[in-house]
């Protein structure tokens, strides 16, 4: 078995398509596809293009026989696995809507992973699952008592009989999948991408943001149940005609320099992570790694999904110098799956570019003032580049009023690659969408000139390794909790010491009583471990004690100032006792 | 090769304290007294991208192959030593 190499003959096209069958149409044409690699980095399955087509026509006749009615969902458990394309592909060709859930499970969660994916297979109300061996068990647990066509493995949909229709693959103005934002387990929200929407994006993506050609080739191990891996992935290197070599997430995670050795073996051109997949490797490299590599051909590393950090990318840049790794290869992205997958990319060829700004000014006033000689205390932000050519941007104040360049603001996005709302959920989806189609990404940031600088990613969506989690459902979590109160309980996240993203939740209890309140901490954090595998700092407030708005709503951001001034002063009360205790001494 | 659950949880406790000690040695569970009894999910709090690379070091020492699917219902590890002892060829 080989590895898909590039095309010889097909030219590149990126645009001209209808819908996503007809992508797949035209790159199975060509000799490129996807390549699976297992645990120990040997190549498992080989799935061209054509292959995927013609697998994928069969499976659809065997779907429609099965009874699916057009649009009907499809839930697929998301490893990283050819029977996902196999699947999302099917569905194109037999008009019903692919849905993507999660595969990764943690320690000890199974009882909230089927939850999980039972809230989800809820929400869309799905007719048909399919899940890889791994899951099935997890899957007949989460589908009990739903009313499915079916529930099964890739083998049980190979043994049911082939219907004889004409195709009728999705169209232009009907959905290409839907997504689920997060890991959240009260409101699973599902994004809604037509075939005209995700078409818009990828051809941007391809000409604009990467400027792909025949010569490249993909390395990934991000899942597919995320935005970067479903869409930048599978769908990217498919509107491109090339080739991409996979591994496994969980694969990823425990022998982190098998993506380095896949990059370098395969001559691999663009691979993207979050900051920590890259700090991952970095920590996990020796010396002699680094010699045997060949990295010079990874002309794109893009980074995104969560507040781009540069310290532990340049590490990572310097540690790989001697593989012939270019630090001008990051690419700083900015992108969510409202958008389909991004937003705006940094130039190429150009690396990182830092903002370093004056730090108090900007927590004062929310001016980016580039520091000078006197600047006391300074915060570094990465510039994400100018913003694809579909899309507007406006950065607005809390009151709706645009702000001037380098002032931190609510960003908005309008264009052709937002999405048309949260899947049968008009509640969420006017909170985020207005009447005339601007997304409020719940981000802020500042613009320089056309460049977009990002300094948090989504005031209320807390983003851990790449993960994102509602604080609405950390707090739906602590408040089971005996002794702590009905909305009396803020989640928000921190920048930690290492610049990680920390998540707390502050909690409002009456109990005075130390071992007592020792409980409630162990209690809600162990339950919020055994839900999201998290860590949470946990801080108790006396009742009342939380800031609200006027309409009495609570404020996460008044919360997390109100608990970083806290947490100054508390610090600066250590330092004034210790400084007193030695003076007394 | 037939270790008792004992043994094997020992075995256990040594390659997670050392797990720790070496690569978090500034994080709250590397300060943790850890025991068989111990709950890795509740006491240590261990993230996602430590379970993997603890799994990591569990399979080379054991020379098994584990599957990860399993782990959801490991909390203690106690658990993961019975689990490791059938996991091991006969």
């Amino acid at each position: 078995m080989s590895p898909t190499q590039k095309n010889h003959k097909l030219p590149v096209k990126v645009t001209g398509y209808k819908n996503l069958v007809e992508v797949l149409e035209y790159a199975a044409q060509g000799e490129t596809g996807y390549n699976f690699y297992d645990g120990r980095g040997h190549l498992s399955t080989v799935l061209s293009y054509s292959e995927l087509r013609d697998d994928a026509m069969v499976l659809a006749q065997r779907l429609i026989r099965l009874g699916c009615e057009r649009g009907a969902r499809v839930g697929i458990i998301a490893e990283t696995d050819p029977m996902f394309h196999r699947f999302f592909f099917a569905c194109q060709y037999a008009g019903l809507i692919p849905v993507a859930l999660p595969a990764g499970i943690q320690l000890g969660a199974h009882g909230a992973y089927v939850g999980q994916v039972r809230r989800m297979l809820k929400s869309c109300g799905a007719s048909v699952v399919v899940a890889p061996a791994t899951h099935s068990k997890f899957m007949e647990e989460a589908v009990q008592g739903l009313d499915l066509l079916m529930a099964g493995t890739q083998g049980d949909f190979d043994a049911l009989p082939v219907a004889d229709v004409e195709f009728e693959p999705l169209g232009e103005d009907e959905p290409a999948y839907l997504q689920y934002t997060s890991g959240s387990t009260s409101f699973p929200r599902g994004v809604e991408i037509t075939q005209k929407t995700v078409l818009n994006n990828l051809m941007e993506i391809a000409r604009y943001g990467l400027k792909l050609t025949a010569a490249d080739r993909f390395v990934s191990w991000l899942p597919f149940y995320h935005d970067m891996g479903l869409v930048g992935f599978i769908l990217v290197p498919l509107i491109g005609q090339l080739s991409v070599d996979y591994l496994g997430s969980r694969t990823f995670a425990m022998r982190p320099r098998l993506w380095l050795k896949l990059l370098s073996d395969n001559g691999g051109t663009i691979s993207s992570a979050p900051t920590f997949g890259y700090a991952l490797c970095a920590r996990r490299l020796r010396p002699s790694d680094v010699e045997s590599y060949d990295l010079s051909k990874w002309r794109a590393a893009c980074v995104g999904a969560e507040r781009i950090n540069p310290e532990p990318l340049q590490e990572f840049a310097d540690i790989l110098r001697a593989s012939g790794f270019d630090e001008k290869a990051f690419v700083a992205c900015y992108g969510m799956a409202e958008c389909v997958l991004a937003t705006s990319f940094a130039p190429l060829d150009r690396g990182l570019a830092v903002d370093v700004v004056d730090r108090v000014l900007m927590a004062e006033t929310g001016e980016a003032r580039p520091s000078n000689g006197n600047t006391v205390s300074t915060s570094e932000y990465v510039d994400c580049g100018k913003l694809l050519p579909g899309f507007e941007f406006l950065i607005l104040d809390d009151n709706g009023v645009e702000l001037e360049n380098r002032h931190c603001g609510n960003i908005y996005l309008k264009g052709p690659s937002v999405m048309r709302g949260y899947y049968r959920d008009d509640k969420a989806t006017s909170a985020v969408l207005t009447d005339d189609g601007w997304l409020n990404t719940g981000d802020i940031g500042y613009r320089i000139d056309n460049h977009l600088v990002i300094t948090s990613r989504s005031k209320d969506v807390i983003i851990i390794k790449g993960r994102n989690i509602w604080p609405y459902d950390l707090e739906v979590l602590a408040q089971r909790t005996g002794g702590v109160k009905l909305g009396g309980v803020a989640a928000f996240s921190v920048t930690g010491s290492s610049l990680e993203e920390q998540a707390v939740l502050v909690v409002e209890t009456r109990e005075k009583d130390p071992a007592s309140r020792q409980h409630i901490i162990e209690e809600v954090s162990r339950s919020i471990h055994a839900h999201f595998g998290i860590n949470v700092l946990i801080d108790l407030t006396p009742r009342g004690t939380l800031p609200r708005t006027s309409s009495g709503k609570l404020s996460r951001s008044q919360s997390k100032q109100d608990y970083l001034a806290r947490k100054t002063l508390e610090g600066v009360e250590r330092s004034a006792a210790k400084a007193g205790e030695k003076q007394s001494a | 090769m037939n270790k008792s659950i004992e043994t094997v949880g020992q075995n256990l406790v040594e390659i997670l304290t050392e797990y720790l000690k070496n690569n978090w040695a500034d994080s709250p569970s590397s300060k943790q007294t850890i025991t068989p009894a111990t709950n890795m999910v509740t006491e240590l709090q261990l993230d996602s991208f430590q379970v993997m690379e603890f799994m990591l070091e569990v399979e080379d020492h054991f020379d098994i192959v584990i599957d990860l699917e399993s782990l959801s219902d490991i909390q203690t590890i106690t658990d993961l030593a019975s689990f490791v002892i059938a996991a091991q060829p006969e």
